[in-house]
């Protein structure tokens, strides 16, 4: 029922640990093909967007296509599509209670989720940034398994958001918590990222039991750490009230989304990855 | 009045108000969990407050739990009534014989409540068996209720004259209680009753039940003939079973058939099979041992095999040498008239073989006779000439002498002789020799050193007439006459049907009044006191006379006996007789039925009640812990063959698919979908429609009644059991399909999994899908089989004629027949699948490009259903026109 938090890990179990997730992150990613993301325009990119008429003057000499210039009487330059990297910063929320049941934990599926982003988008050629107290970055293979590493480790104080100058402009950015404690820094921090121009995605994580709080009789709950602790006698008869102060919580959290321009989004960790992978990326739109 | 045995054990009530205080400091303990959001929590308010501490209820439950407990312990007994018995002694007579039985069981139960209260009251006991009576020997109630515990009655009829003697030697002064079996046995119970009334009160416990016996069972011709008798009319008609051993050697009912009342028998005609396997015959509803009969040889009918060296030749009926054999067995045995070959084959008891000159198939006629049988020749004209080459068989007893001799001819100096008496050592002992039979020609034995030991019957000069030599378990006999009156005319007389009989005695026709005297009998098995045959601890030695004259008692027990080639069974309805209720004498007490106790023991029934309060307390304790929905889980969960044989219930009924469970709950779920998404399709577009699709475990599921079985290979290895191999092996033969999925579009791990997991079945020989193949038109036009990849190979059956396609025909005829693996890796399952609401679940290929390919992979599945459904239906040259009409050829 415990989780690890405070518990010196076993080295070994450990790195087996971090060594199958980036295995089955990088296999979840090979599941995923992403589209080329071209801009729609000419500009620097691989792939072939227009042949245009030499003008003479504007364009080298050097850009001339021969092949295409052969086949007719003017001369042609042959354009490609624009298709500039995006950068999508990923922050997710280590405290002690996302490690619940570890490891079948909330972090675990946060930790899948961000490192298979990772995988997917660095493949495509786009910038994938995960806060780990500091930005690392997916497309450096030497920061992946530190990645993973801290990930997969709780941090013992409560979840800091990066500030917004740590953030790239008109980037994206992908939120993962179960977001309980952490309505009042959002509503702070959100707003102040989509002044950078920044879009993006909060994704509430929530097991099953939070979603259905099946209890019933006297039940002593209390959260990871057992800082905070609340006794029922009944808790059958709490389950309605739970559940309204629940679905407050994430009209909340949708209101703060949609004040910015951000979508929000619940899912059950007891859904398949490859799923909840699908929606991240419907909802950042970067197919 | 309630009396206590231990009364002491009562004192423990008084710690009951410690112990409520005690349980009443100590509230439930709560659960503890884990829980996240309990932030969320913080503020709320429980309803109502429900006190911490046990509520009084339950706490009240645990006190009459614990009381009740303590009050058990200390055996209380409710008395009531006067049963009249003021001695301090008391006397128990047990009627004990074979009757006795049906009713013991009440009885014990009765003995003991009776004990127990001798015990409150210091009684001094004596038990008298009379079934197996023995001096009184007076003690404590406690010393009886150990033995008695275990009293079963005795296989046969009480001994009335020896009880009697044990209590009417010793004049002291008691009370009796006599168990009584309620049947009458002469006068010898009165005589008893009547000592018994002058040492003091004596009271009856008669059994409220009726006996029934079955005497004996017969054979008449065909028929078996049961005979029973009953103490009074039955209520109900009822049934005899007759029982015997399968050919494999399990015990099987052969017949069921009521008794009819007038006659008071019941008869059946069993087929020779049947009857040969039989081993008893019960009068149903009994239970004692006087209502079976074991069956001895005597109801069997041996298969005898009559052999002649031209059967087929015309001869007038009564010179055939088979006719007086034939005429002779058929009562007693089923005959068999074939070739020697197929006689063997049939497995006789014994050969008769008449008049040949040497034996066909001698060595299987050793063998057989080494293995027990009786193979028995006759001479006649043809051994006579080959005496030579027949004295050189094995088969033969003795050496023969070259020619025959002939008596009393015109001429011959000697008369016809007649036969001497049979000797000791003779099988024929003890059968009457008439006057009449004489002999008129026979072929005679050179005198070797061993014939006088192998002679078992002779003429009146002392030449052989029969010769007998043991061989193996088998014998061979050989008559040094014919088996036709030409020589004898000993084939007219009775003694001729007798001596056949004998020879094959192991097996044949023996009832009681046949039974050779002087001879010894040893027991071999017993009968116990439910009818069983046991076998005897030391066996029982007795003579022709004993077993032949006593009825069944202690001396002479029922059981099987045999002696050298006899076995017979004495059983105990037999020595019997009719049956009839015993009358008491109006001046003794009679308790009928087995509701007579004057004391009730109430130790059980409060017992009970704590048991029933101490499961309400774990009930209410869980309800009050809120764990009650957990243990009706934990039941749930110990009951899981009842959802499994509701899902195979309406998968009997309805188009089932299922998903072979791979223990990946995720992959399972996927599984799921995917076919929920594929039986969508179907219901939309097609005219099958299935209903929602099921997972399955192969090793406990039955399979047969799914038409496929999808099977989505997991990333880990899977090893079968062999019942599981074996189910799937089986469900492949039967025209079940297997499609396997490895998920990774060919190229990922999984691959060695799939491999691994095909090593394990019996997978046919595969080919690459050709493009021709029927399932690429079984109801789309379709060329590849996309899933959520695209480019993995799918591999079918190869087909058995490899023709080399014809590019001016456009579908060869391959495939004869549903393949009965499809192994593919495009995840076709997720490509499938879809949610409750209908959307597909997972990303598919690149935007628009991916909802074709997901069409394309619904295509296929429908394809794959209607292959599996409808097999090559449309390779038919039928649809040809119509699909080149399609492709535009």
């Amino acid at each position: 029922m415990m989780g690890h938090a405070g518990i010196l890990p076993d080295a070994k179990r450990y790195s087996d640990e971090v060594e199958t997730i980036l295995l089955e992150a990088r296999r979840l990613s090979r599941s995923i093909r992403m589209g080329e993301h071209g801009r729609r325009s000419a500009g620097a990119g691989s792939d072939f967007w227009q042949f245009r008429k030499f003008e003479n003057g504007l364009d080298s000499p050097r850009l001339i296509n021969w092949k295409q210039s052969a086949k007719s009487d003017g001369l042609f330059v042959r354009e490609t599509e624009w298709s500039a990297p995006q950068t999508l910063s990923i922050m997710v929320n280590r405290t002690a209670d996302h490690f619940i049941d570890h490891p079948k934990s909330k972090a675990y599926l946060n930790t899948l989720i961000a490192l298979t982003l990772g995988y997917v988008y660095s493949d495509a050629y786009e910038k994938v940034r995960i806060d780990c107290g500091e930005f690392l970055q997916m497309d450096r293979p030497s920061d992946q398994a530190e990645i993973a590493e801290t990930l997969m480790r709780p941090n013992n104080q409560a979840w800091q958001l990066s500030t917004a100058n740590n953030i790239p402009q008109n980037s994206k950015a992908l939120l993962l918590s179960s977001f309980f404690n952490d309505t009042e820094k959002l509503s702070e921090y959100v707003p102040k990222y989509a002044e950078r121009g920044v879009t993006g995605c909060l994704l509430q994580v929530l097991t099953k039991d939070e979603i259905t709080f099946p209890f019933s009789g006297r039940v002593k709950f209390e959260n990871a750490t057992g800082s905070t602790v609340f006794q029922s006698d009944q808790a059958r008869a709490l389950r309605a009230e739970y559940l309204e102060k629940l679905q407050q919580n994430k009209e909340r959290l949708q209101s703060i989304a949609a004040a910015c321009g951000w979508t929000f989004l619940t899912v059950s960790i007891e859904l398949d990855p490859l799923e909840v992978l699908g929606l991240c990326i419907e909802q950042l739109g970067m197919r | 009045m309630i009396q206590f045995a231990y009364p002491f054990i009562l004192i423990a009530l008084a710690a009951l108000p410690m112990i409520w205080l005690l349980l009443r400091a100590v509230p439930p303990t709560p659960v503890q969990r884990t829980f996240a959001a309990v932030t969320l929590l913080l503020g709320l308010k429980d309803k109502d407050q429900v006190s911490e501490r046990t509520p009084w209820w339950l706490l009240l439950m645990r006190m009459i739990a614990l009381g009740a407990i303590i009050l058990g312990l200390a055996k209380p007994e409710l008395r009531y009534g006067e049963n009249g018995f003021t001695q301090d002694r008391m006397l128990i007579v047990l009627d004990g014989g074979f009757a006795h039985e049906k009713f013991a069981q009440g009885h014990r139960e009765q003995i003991e409540t009776l004990l127990s209260s001798a015990e409150t009251d210091q009684k001094l006991i004596a038990v008298l068996d009379i079934a197996y009576p023995d001096a009184l020997d007076w003690q404590t109630a406690a010393f009886h209720q150990e033995r008695l515990a275990n009293w079963t009655p005795k296989p046969w009829v009480p001994n009335f004259e020896e009880s009697f003697d044990s209590v009417a030697s010793i004049s002291s002064s008691y009370d009796t209680v006599w168990f009584s079996d309620g049947l009458e046995y002469g006068n010898q119970r009165l005589a008893l009753l009547d000592v018994l009334q002058d040492r003091g009160n004596v009271e009856i416990r008669a059994p409220s039940g009726d006996i029934g016996v079955l005497q004996s069972v017969s054979r008449d011709g065909d028929e078996l003939i049961a005979q029973v008798s009953f103490s009074n009319a039955p209520s109900g008609v009822p049934n005899v079973v007759f029982r015997g051993l399968t050919p494999s050697g399990a015990r099987a009912e052969f017949a069921r058939l009521p008794v009819s009342l007038d006659t008071l028998t019941a008869a059946v005609s069993l087929p020779a099979e049947l009857s040969a396997r039989l081993t008893d015959v019960v009068l149903e509803g009994e239970h004692h041992s006087g209502a079976i009969v074991h069956v001895s040889d005597y109801l069997a009918r041996p298969r005898v095999g009559l052999f002649s060296i031209d059967p087929s030749e015309e001869v007038a009926e009564l010179l055939q040498p088979l006719h007086y054999l034939r005429t002779a067995l058929r009562q007693n045995a089923e005959i068999v008239e074939q070739s020697l070959d197929d006689i063997l084959l049939s497995k006789p008891a014994a050969i008769f073989v008449t008049d040949v000159s040497r034996l066909p198939n001698e060595a299987d006629l050793v063998n057989w006779v080494t293995n027990g049988g009786t193979l028995v020749q006759f001479a006649g004209p043809t051994t006579a000439l080959n005496t030579v080459d027949l004295g050189a068989s094995e088969l033969m007893p003795v050496r023969l002498r070259q020619g025959g001799r002939q008596l009393g001819g015109a001429m011959t100096w000697e008369t016809p002789k007649q036969l001497a008496p049979f000797s000791r050592q003779s099988p024929f002992f003890g059968l009457e020799i008439p006057d009449d039979i004489v002999v008129n020609a026979q072929v005679l034995a050179e005198p070797d050193a061993d014939l006088s030991s192998r002679v078992i019957a002779e003429l009146s000069d002392g030449t052989p007439l029969v010769t007998r030599m043991a061989m193996g378990d088998g014998q061979v006999v050989f008559f040094h006459i014919t088996a036709n009156a030409d020589w004898s005319n000993l084939a007219l007389s009775e003694l001729f049907i007798d001596m056949s009989k004998r020879l094959v005695s192991r097996a044949l026709a023996l009832d009681s009044t046949e039974i050779p005297d002087d001879m010894t009998w040893k027991s071999v098995k017993l009968i116990d006191h439910v009818g069983a045959l046991i076998d005897p601890a030391i066996p029982i030695a007795v003579s022709s006379e004993q077993l032949m004259s006593s009825g069944i008692s202690a001396e002479v027990p029922g059981g099987m006996y045999t002696s050298d080639d006899f076995t017979i069974a004495r059983n105990i309805g037999a020595g019997v007789g009719d049956i009839r209720p015993m009358k008491w004498p109006a001046d003794v007490t009679v308790q009928v039925g087995g509701d007579v106790a004057n004391a009730l023991p109430l130790a059980q029934y409060i017992f009970v009640v704590a048991v029933f309060l101490l499961m309400a307390d774990v009930i209410a304790s869980a309800r009050v812990a809120g764990r009650l929905v957990l243990m009706a889980a934990c039941i749930w969960i110990a009951m899981p063959d009842l959802a499994r044989a509701q899902d195979e219930l309406s998968a009997a009924s309805e188009i089932t698919f299922a998903h072979v469970l791979t223990g990946d709950p995720r992959l399972d779920q996927m599984a799921r979908s995917g076919l929920f998404g594929l039986s969508d399709a179907l219901f939309f577009r097609t005219s099958v429609e299935p209903s929602l699709p099921v997972g399955v475990d192969a090793e406990f599921d039955e399979l047969a009644f799914y038409p496929f079985l999808f099977w989505p290979v997991p990333d880990k290895n899977i090893s079968l059991t062999p019942n599981a191999v074996d189910r799937l092996n089986r469900y492949m033969r039967q025209g079940g399909v297997i499609v396997f999925d490895s998920r990774d579009g060919g190229i990922g791990t999984t691959q060695t999994h799939l491999r691994d997991l095909l090593r394990q079945l019996d997978i046919p020989p595969l080919d690459p899908l050709p493009m021709d193949h029927v399932m690429n038109r079984t109801f789309y036009l379709i060329q590849d089989a996309p899933g959520r990849h695209l480019d993995g190979q799918v591999w079918v059956e190869a087909a058995v004629n490899k023709e080399q396609s014809d590019p001016a025909l456009p579908f060869r005829k391959l495939n004869d027949g549903v393949t009965p693996v499809i192994i593919g890796s495009n995840d076709w399952a997720a490509a499938w699948a879809i949610n409750e609401q209908g959307d597909p679940m997972y990303p598919i290929g690149r935007g628009r490009a991916g909802e074709r390919q997901r069409e394309m992979a619904i295509r296929f599945g429908i394809n794959l259903v209607m292959h599996v459904l409808t097999g090559n239906y449309k390779s038919d040259q039928v649809h040809v026109p119509a699909l080149l009409d399609r492709l535009g050829q």
